[in-house]
């Protein structure tokens, strides 16, 4: 989670919105050690490196935190899936690697989020088949917005704004009661002032957008991206970009990952059916959103 | 609720999580002084003209000064003078009590009209 971190906090007390946001920091830092990826000292890796062979004991925020994603799993119907891990590892997008399809092909049977258990009462993690890899990626920020916020609220904060790179939890409302105001960023960003496609108001839910320009390359005219489709191990092409708007952050983050696969038929089906709100932009720039937000977007003039 | 109840205040933090940098900012220092009489936005100056405000409140007079980015109250009749003896100030705030008056300086434009808090994508 090698990301930036904003936080801001109405109060009446400068001294005392310093020390409840440098404790919600500790909290996220905590909690990006235990589910990063990279670093061997994860519980995440432990998980990882016991695949196949045998549980593992981990935190209580661990537990948790895969838990939903096996929900989003579930109720994407493998849109979203927390055992991207091995497919993940075959593409880079900073030194454009596209990998050869028989070696996605091989490893496709292992994302399976069928085969991650959890036993609740013991806090065990196990991944069933060996060389299973779980990352989290998709839904940690959005999780991390949720634990900032609860922290900085024990600390007597009753109003405020968490930013984890595109991921953002908004509580109560700025100074003088007003909503915050938040930018859905443009996929396809020309120049300076065509960065934010709309904007919106926000109080007391999370948005989260997913979106191909965020770690890409393009070869032969064709865009390869983070967002992969669990079920080919290839980019998934019909967004451009999706913006989920729900009650905790990491449910707008997991889903907005989940819709980007599915596209915008069965991606709107699924936020219909999650109660949430979505802003989704397809690969021709169509924009499609939710009854409810209808009116409550503000669209910016862009070519 | 006192005056100094209704002073807000907004704090930004960056950091990142695998570098562990931390760097620790208030809202930048703006480029207005806003003055607050009993709870209510009286004046809006840019801080970077330099000006003479006298000001007057229903509790007592103040004279405030605005000099090369810098706000100080000059003269007030209030009993203790605190708020004359902070001095200058470039970010932050001056709180005279018995005038029920606020100088807030570093946040510009009140921070509730900022266009946007924070973008997502």
């Amino acid at each position: 989670m090698d990301t930036y971190v904003s936080m801001t906090v109405v109060s009446e007390s400068e001294q005392s919105s310093r020390e409840a946001i440098e404790q919600a920091f500790a909290a996220i830092e905590s909690f990006g050690n235990r589910i990063n990826f990279y670093s061997d000292k994860s519980e995440l890796a432990m998980i990882n490196r016991s695949a196949g062979t045998e549980g593992v004991s981990v935190s209580t925020e661990t537990l948790d935190i895969i838990d939903k994603a096996v929900f989003v799993a579930d109720a994407s119907s493998g849109a979203f899936d927390p055992t991207i891990g091995p497919l993940m590892q075959l593409w880079n997008f900073h030194n454009p690697v596209k990998p050869r399809p028989e070696d996605i092909k091989s490893r496709l049977p292992l994302v399976n989020y069928r085969h991650v258990s959890i036993d609740k009462d013991r806090d065990v993690v196990m991944l069933k088949e060996k060389n299973m890899l779980l990352d989290l990626g998709g839904i940690a920020k959005g999780y991390a917005t949720d634990i900032a916020v609860d922290v900085l609220k024990k600390n007597g904060i009753s109003s405020g704004l968490v930013a984890i790179a595109g991921d953002i939890r908004a509580f109560g409302s700025k100074p003088g009661g007003k909503p915050w105001n938040i930018g859905i960023r443009n996929p396809r960003q020309k120049n300076r002032s065509d960065e934010i496609i709309a904007k919106m108001q926000l109080t007391d839910k999370a948005i989260s957008t997913s979106g191909d320009y965020e770690r890409f390359f393009i070869q032969d005219g064709v865009r390869y991206h983070h967002l992969l489709n669990p079920g080919t191990g290839f980019p998934a092409t019909t967004c451009r970009s999706v913006s989920i708007i729900a009650d905790k952050g990491v449910f707008a983050d997991a889903f907005s990952t989940a819709v980007f696969v599915l596209g915008p038929e069965k991606g709107m089906d699924l936020i219909k059916k999650m109660n949430m709100e979505a802003v989704i932009i397809d690969n021709n720039g169509t924009i499609y959103t939710t009854e409810a937000l209808k009116g409550k977007l503000n669209f910016e003039k862009i070519d | 609720m006192t005056i100094a109840d209704r002073v807000l205040f907004v704090v930004l933090i960056t950091f990142s999580i695998a570098g562990m940098v931390i760097v620790q900012e208030a809202i930048p220092q703006g480029a207005y002084v806003n003055i607050e009489i009993d709870g209510s936005l009286a004046y809006t100056f840019p801080l970077d003209i330099d000006r003479i405000v006298p000001v007057s409140t229903p509790d007592g007079n103040m004279i405030i000064e605005i000099n090369d980015e810098k706000v100080r109250v000059s003269e007030s009749d209030c009993p203790k003078k605190f708020c004359v003896s902070q001095g200058w100030i470039a970010k932050g705030a001056i709180i005279c009590l018995p005038n029920k008056t606020v100088i807030l300086v570093g946040q510009g434009m009140p921070y509730s009209e900022k266009e946007l808090d924070a973008i997502s994508g």
